[in-house]
C-alpha cells in the first residue's frame, strides 16, 4: 500500500506533468524583445530599419539633393541581398525601411518592381473594363530619383557552445540617372550566444 | 473486490509502455519495407499508423521529410526539416534525467536527436530541396549552417568535405564566382589527397570561365586536368538505395548455479549489403557518369562505431545496476516479485536501434558539360525513379541543376 505522502507526491507530479505538457499562449507587445535562438528576428529588423532611416535622413545629402531637384526625393527600394548564414526574410526588413521612410514624410516611396507589375496590369484592366470617370490614367507613374540597395552579411565565431554572431547591414542610396552614390549607411549588431551543454 | 498485487501493476504498466512503443516500432519497420520496395503510397500509410503522440518526434519528422522530398513536395519537406533542426538542437545537450533513465531502463528512453552525421544530412536534404526549388541562396545558407554546427560540436571539416563543395555549386548558380572559388579551395583542402574528379573539374572549369589564367595553369598541372570550354554544365544529383536498418545484438545470461543474471543489448549493423548503383541517366542517348559524393551507408555505420564505446560502457553500467537491484529484490523472499523484476529486466533491456534509416544509401553527382540548348533525357533505376531529370531539358549558359532520386 502506498503511504499518504507517496500518493500526494504522485498526484503533484502528475499535475506538474500535465501543466508542463499543455500549450500556453500569452499576448505580448510587438516591440517586446524576445530572443529564443539568437538568430535574426523582428527586433533586429526593426532596430536596423529605424537606425538606417534615421541616418539616411540626417545626413547632408538630403538637403543638397532636395535643393537640387526642388522637391521631395522619390525612392524605390530595390534588392536587399542576404549574404548571411541565416534565412532572413528580407521582405519584412524592406517593409520596415519603407514604413520608416514613408512615415518620416521627407521621402516619397514608390512601389517596388513586383508591385509595379501588378499595378500596371490593374491599370490596363481598368482601361478595358472600368468607367471613364473612375479609370486611372496610364503613363502617370511617379518616377523614382534614387534606388536603395543593400546587403546583410554575418561573421560567425564559434567555440564549442559559445557563438559570437556579428551582423552587418550595408545600405546604399544611388541616383538612378547618374549612378552616383548619395549615401552609404551601415548598421552592426553583435550577439553573444551561449548554448547549454546540459539540460534537465 | 479483488486485490491486485503491486507487482502485477508494475508489470502491467511496463507491458503497456512497451506495447505502445512496439506499435511504433512495427509501423517503422513496415514503413522501411514499403519504402525499400519503392511504394510511396504504402509508405505514407504505414507512417500514418504511428501513434499521434509520436508524430512530433524528431525521427518521425525525418522520415516524413524524406517522403515529402520523394513526392516532390519540397516546401513541405523543408518545413519538416527545419522543425527537425530546431528540435535536434534543443535535444542535443546532455539530459540529466534522460541519462539517469538510460542507466536505469535502456538507451531508447532518451530523446532522439540524431548523430552529427544525421544532423548534417538534415542540412543536405534541405539543400537538395532548395536546389529543386531553384532557391540557391537558401541552399548555400543550409551548408553554411551545417559548417557552423560542426564547429559548435568541434568536428573537423575534413570529415564532411562535400559541404564547401556544395556551397561552391550554390555560389556558381548565384553567379558569385569569387565566393565559389573560395568555397572550392576550401573543399579541395578539406578533401586532402582524395579529391573527387567532379570537385577538381568544377574548380578548373570555374577558373577558366572566370579568366584566372595564371591560377588555371597552376591548378591544371597540379590536378592533372584540363578546363572544359563549354559555357554551360548540368549538375545532376542522384540517389539510390536505402541505408541499412540497425539491428539489436543481445546477450542474456543467467548463471545456472548462482542464478545471477546479466542482460545487455546493443545496436549493430548486419553485413554491408551490395553497394547500390547510381540511377541511369541519359542525355540525348549519351549516359551520364556519376561519381559517389557521400557514401551514407558507410557514414551511418561509422557514426554508430564512433558512439559504440559510450554505448557499451552505459550498457555494462546498466546491467550492473539492474543486477544489484535484482539481488535486493531477491533478498525479500518474494518469488513473484523476483520473477516480475527479472521479466522487467529482460523486457526493458532493448537496444536503441533508432536511426534515420529512410536516408538513401548513397548520394551521387555528375557534372556534364553541355552547350546551351534543348536536350532529351531518360532516367532509369533498378526499383523505382521518384524524381527524374526532366525529359525535355533546356540548358542555359552557366550552371544548371537536376535531381534523379531513385530506389
Amino acid at each position: 500500500m502506498l503511504r499518504k505522502i507517496e500518493r500526494i507526491a504522485i498526484v503533484a507530479f502528475g499535475l506538474l506533468f500535465i501543466l508542463a505538457c499543455s500549450t500556453q499562449v500569452k499576448r505580448v507587445e510587438v516591440d517586446t524583445e524576445i530572443d529564443l535562438s539568437g538568430e535574426w528576428n523582428d527586433v533586429d529588423s526593426r532596430l536596423v530599419a529605424g537606425d538606417i532611416t534615421n541616418d539616411l535622413l540626417s545626413r547632408p545629402w538630403y538637403a543638397r539633393y532636395t535643393s537640387d531637384i526642388a522637391r521631395t526625393p522619390v525612392v524605390i527600394v530595390g534588392v536587399v541581398r542576404n549574404d548571411s548564414s541565416e534565412h532572413i526574410n528580407t521582405a519584412t526588413f524592406i517593409k520596415d525601411i519603407e514604413a520608416a521612410m514613408v512615415n518620416s514624410a521627407r521621402l516619397d516611396v514608390v512601389a517596388s518592381s513586383d508591385q509595379q507589375a501588378l499595378l500596371r496590369q490593374e491599370r490596363e484592366n481598368q482601361d478595358l473594363y472600368v468607367s471613364e470617370e473612375t479609370r486611372k490614367r496610364l503613363g502617370n507613374e511617379l518616377g523614382a530619383d534614387v534606388m536603395m540597395l543593400g546587403t546583410i552579411s554575418t561573421i560567425n565565431d564559434v567555440e564549442g557552445k559559445r557563438r559570437v554572431r556579428y551582423y552587418q547591414v550595408d545600405m546604399e542610396l544611388i541616383d538612378i540617372e547618374t549612378n552616383r552614390k548619395l549615401w552609404i549607411g551601415q548598421k552592426k549588431i553583435k550577439k553573444d550566444i551561449r548554448k547549454p551543454s546540459v539540460r534537465l | 473486490m479483488i486485490r491486485v498485487p503491486a507487482v502485477a501493476w508494475q508489470l502491467g504498466t511496463l507491458l503497456l509502455i512497451f506495447g505502445l512503443a512496439g506499435c511504433a516500432v512495427h509501423a517503422l519497420a513496415t514503413y522501411y519495407d514499403t519504402l525499400r520496395d519503392g511504394d510511396l503510397a504504402a509508405a505514407e500509410e504505414k507512417l500514418g499508423d504511428i501513434p499521434e503522440r509520436r508524430k512530433n518526434d524528431v525521427l518521425i519528422k525525418m522520415h516524413y521529410a524524406l517522403l515529402r522530398q520523394l513526392e516532390q513536395r519540397y516546401v513541405d519537406s523543408n518545413g519538416l526539416l527545419e522543425d527537425v533542426k530546431r528540435q535536434s538542437e534543443e535535444l542535443a545537450p546532455l539530459s540529466l534525467s534522460e541519462s539517469a533513465a538510460a542507466l536505469a531502463i535502456n538507451d531508447a528512453v532518451q530523446s532522439y536527436s540524431g548523430s552529427i552525421f544525421e544532423r548534417v544530412m538534415v542540412y543536405c536534404a534541405k539543400y537538395m530541396n532548395y536546389v529543386a526549388l531553384r532557391q540557391f541562396n537558401a541552399a548555400r545558407i543550409e551548408m553554411r549552417q551545417a559548417e557552423l554546427m560542426l564547429r559548435e560540436w568541434r568536428r573537423e571539416l575534413s570529415a564532411f568535405p562535400y559541404l564547401p563543395f556544395l556551397v561552391a555549386l550554390a555560389y556558381e548558380a548565384l553567379e558569385q564566382e569569387d565566393n565559389a572559388l573560395v568555397a572550392y579551395r576550401r573543399s579541395l583542402e578539406a578533401y586532402g589527397d582524395q579529391i573527387p574528379l567532379v570537385v577538381k573539374q568544377s574548380y578548373i572549369d570555374l577558373l577558366y570561365r572566370a579568366g584566372r589564367r595564371r591560377e588555371l595553369a597552376e591548378q591544371e598541372e597540379r590536378l592533372g586536368l584540363n578546363a572544359n570550354p563549354e559555357p554551360a554544365s548540368l549538375i545532376v544529383f542522384g540517389t539510390s538505395g536505402l541505408v541499412s536498418r540497425r539491428e539489436a545484438f543481445s546477450v542474456y545470461h543467467i548463471h545456472p548455479e548462482t542464478g545471477q543474471s546479466f542482460f545487455v543489448s546493443l545496436p549493430t549493423y548486419g553485413s554491408r549489403p551490395y553497394q547500390p548503383s547510381a540511377p541511369s541517366v541519359q542525355i540525348d542517348a549519351a549516359p551520364v557518369d556519376f561519381e559517389l559524393l557521400i557514401d551514407l551507408e558507410q557514414e551511418m555505420r561509422s557514426a554508430l562505431a564512433e558512439d559504440m564505446p559510450i554505448l557499451i560502457l552505459r550498457a555494462l553500467a546498466r546491467a550492473l545496476i539492474k543486477q544489484q537491484a535484482q539481488r535486493a529484490v531477491d533478498q525479500q523472499d518474494n518469488s513473484l516479485l523476483s520473477l516480475g523484476f527479472l521479466v522487467a529486466r529482460v523486457a526493458t533491456e532493448v537496444a536503441d536501434t533508432r536511426s534515420w534509416d529512410s536516408l538513401p544509401a548513397a548520394l551521387y553527382i555528375a557534372r556534364v558539360p553541355l552547350a546551351p540548348g534543348d536536350y532529351q533525357t531518360r532516367t532509369h533505376a533498378t526499383t523505382r525513379v521518384y524524381v527524374s531529370v526532366p525529359e525535355q531539358l533546356t540548358i542555359r549558359p552557366g550552371v544548371n541543376f537536376a535531381l534523379a532520386l531513385a530506389q
